[in-house]
Parts: structure tokens; sequence; C-alpha cells
């Protein structure tokens, strides 16, 4: 399936394309990556960034950039995650330097979590998080998703919030 | 917009079809990956399913940044995988590469690396216009080593490389090989 473009009130989700490179490699390098394992060297951030877009052709769900409509500025990335790496399908968000607090990462990762709703065969999505990163607690509390204590996961201290598929 | 996996041409030879990297090629990668055969390409039995997942990640992936990529090579005969083959350029590399991996150690020996990077170097020139084209290689790939000559490769010292270790082999320019 080829990755979609979809739209909310502040944001473009759209495919991710070469030129995005640049500014993930930056952000896979800086201290900001702590929390996804990093900090990454180049090659090595261009291995996951090869993995994000890698899944749209492999299992028909990916990850897609986060544009600012009223700028045009790429100020993060939301993904569906696969593979024989993961329990199960991820839900992930992380935000480029300078645009946390404003409910963004909220805003792209629900637009992403209802497409996911639409097009796959899930009933539940799972998002991984660092035990220490509070900010991404609460953007998986705003989405609604709950703690799962027993889900299995690739870092026994990882959290883990379970989003469930809702009537609409 | 986005290049998709189905507008990948097709492509073959004699023996060989060539297709896109898929989701159950990890079964024959894997093993490859974290076998002593995968050293010279950073693999070795010491590493990991994520370091072999990110091989696979890594081609699928190209395809959709660069609208061109590494082909997965399979027998005509049985629809095997036997290998990754083809024109790239991850992004940290200095210049466009025609790589070649064969996963499958039943297959050296016969011939069809070679088979599969006539047509695939061709492909490099004539549908994807390249001027020219190298192949990095660890200095104790003999393996390899051999097959780059054997395909009129030469090698090229002062051209920068995407390891330190690596030799650059040259490729023939696209006015000798479609002539």
């Amino acid at each position: 399936m080829p990755a979609p473009t979809l739209q909310t009130e502040r944001l473009t989700l759209r495919p991710m394309r070469a030129g995005d490179f640049t500014a993930y490699a930056a952000l896979m390098a800086s201290p900001r990556s702590a929390f996804m394992g990093g900090p990454y060297d180049s090659p090595a951030a261009w291995g996951l960034f090869c993995h994000d877009v890698a899944c749209w052709a492999l299992y028909g769900h990916g990850a897609l950039m986060l544009d600012r409509r009223d700028t045009g500025e790429t100020v993060g990335q939301v993904g569906l995650n696969g593979g024989p790496l993961y329990p199960e399908t991820e839900l992930g968000w992380t935000l480029y330097d300078g645009h946390e607090g404003q409910g963004l990462a909220t805003e792209g990762a629900a637009a992403l979590r209802d497409w996911a709703w639409a097009a796959l065969p899930v009933d539940s999505l799972v998002s991984y998080a660092h035990p220490h990163n509070h900010a991404s607690h609460a953007v998986a509390r705003r989405l609604g998703a709950v703690e799962d204590a027993v889900a299995p996961r690739q870092d026994v201290e990882d959290f883990v919030f379970r989003h469930h598929r809702r009537a609409a | 917009m986005t290049p998709r996996l189905v507008d990948i041409p097709a492509l073959e030879t004699e023996r060989l079809r060539f297709r896109a990297p898929q989701a159950s090629d990890f079964a024959v990668l894997e093993p490859f990956a974290r076998s002593d055969r995968a050293r010279y390409i950073g693999g070795g039995a010491e590493k990991d399913k994520r370091h072999a997942w990110n091989i696979l990640t890594v081609l699928a992936g190209h395809w959709h940044l660069r609208g061109y990529g590494t082909f997965v090579a399979e027998l005509k005969s049985t629809g095997q995988p036997i290998g990754s083959m083809g024109p790239w350029h991850p992004i940290t590399w200095p210049e466009r590469e025609l790589g070649w991996t064969i996963w499958d150690a039943s297959v050296e020996g016969t011939g069809l690396a070679h088979e599969a990077m006539l047509c695939l170097r061709r492909h490099a020139y004539q549908d994807l216009g390249w001027q020219t084209a190298v192949s990095y290689i660890d200095p104790a790939n003999a393996r390899s080593i051999a097959l780059a000559k054997r395909l009129g490769c030469t090698l090229d010292s002062d051209a920068l490389r995407n390891h330190p270790d690596n030799l650059v082999f040259r490729h023939p320019s696209p006015a000798e090989v479609l002539a």
C-alpha cells in the first residue's frame, strides 16, 4: 500500500522523502534520541529512516512526516511500526526540537491511529515508551491509551500503552 | 510523489528473475546476515536479529526514497530468493554503487552473480542513465574481487569510499557496456 497523505487542523501528514533525512539524522544524533535508544551516527540513522519508509512496502503501514499547514515546516514524524522486532503493531511519534508543548504529536498520532482503524485489520495498537519519557506518556494518555502491564515488549523497562479500537 | 514498489521494472536473465524486496525474504536473509559468510558486509555470527532486519528495511526503504534500488534475485526454476543485487546509493555513501550479495551459499560458483550483474549494470546505465558506477569491496573478499574483475572493473585508488578499508572498483563506462 502506498503511504497516504492525511490532513488535520494544523498538520499535513505526508510520505517521507530523501530530503527529510538531514533533519531526521540531526534528531537521531542529538540527546533527544536518548529515549529511542540513541544517539545514532549517520549510517545508523539511515537504517532507521529506511525502516520507517520500508514498513509501507513490507506491511502496508509505516511512518509519515508532520508538516505544519501554516508554515510548511516539518515538525516531526508519526509512524506505525511492524516487523520481527516488534511484538505487535506500534504507534509512535516524535517531534523535532522546538515544536513540543503545542499538542502536535497528539494531533498527528490521532490522525494516523484513526487511519489504522480504517485501513488495518487490528483491534488495538501499542505505544512503547521509555519509563522516563514523561512527555510521551502524556501524549499516550491524551490519545486515550491505557497502560498495559502485561504486554510483551522489546525492552523490559519500557512502558506499554494500549490503544483500543472504539465504535465510531 | 512516493515511488511505489509496484513500479519496479520487470527484469530477468536466463536463470534469474528480479523483484522488490518483500517481508518473506527475511527467512533467507537472516541466516545469511548472522553467519560468517556475511563478514564482508558487516555481518557475522555475533550479530542479532535487529542487524539482519536492518539490511532488509534499508533495501526496501531505498526504493521509495530514490525511485530505484537493489533487487532480490530469485531462481526462475524454483522461486527461491538467492541474494540482493543492483544499483543503489545509501545516503551516507560518496557515490552510487552496483552491489551484489549472495545469501544462499549453495548457488556460489554457478555464475549467477555474474549473470545478474551484467543485466543490472545495463539497467543502471540504460534505464537509470548512470554515467559511471563503482562497487565497494572488502579487500579480503576474494570472490567478489574476482567477479568485479570478470565484469571488467578496474581498481580506482583515488575514489572516495564508503568504508576506509574497502577497495573501490570502477565499472566500464556506459559506452563500453552498451556498445
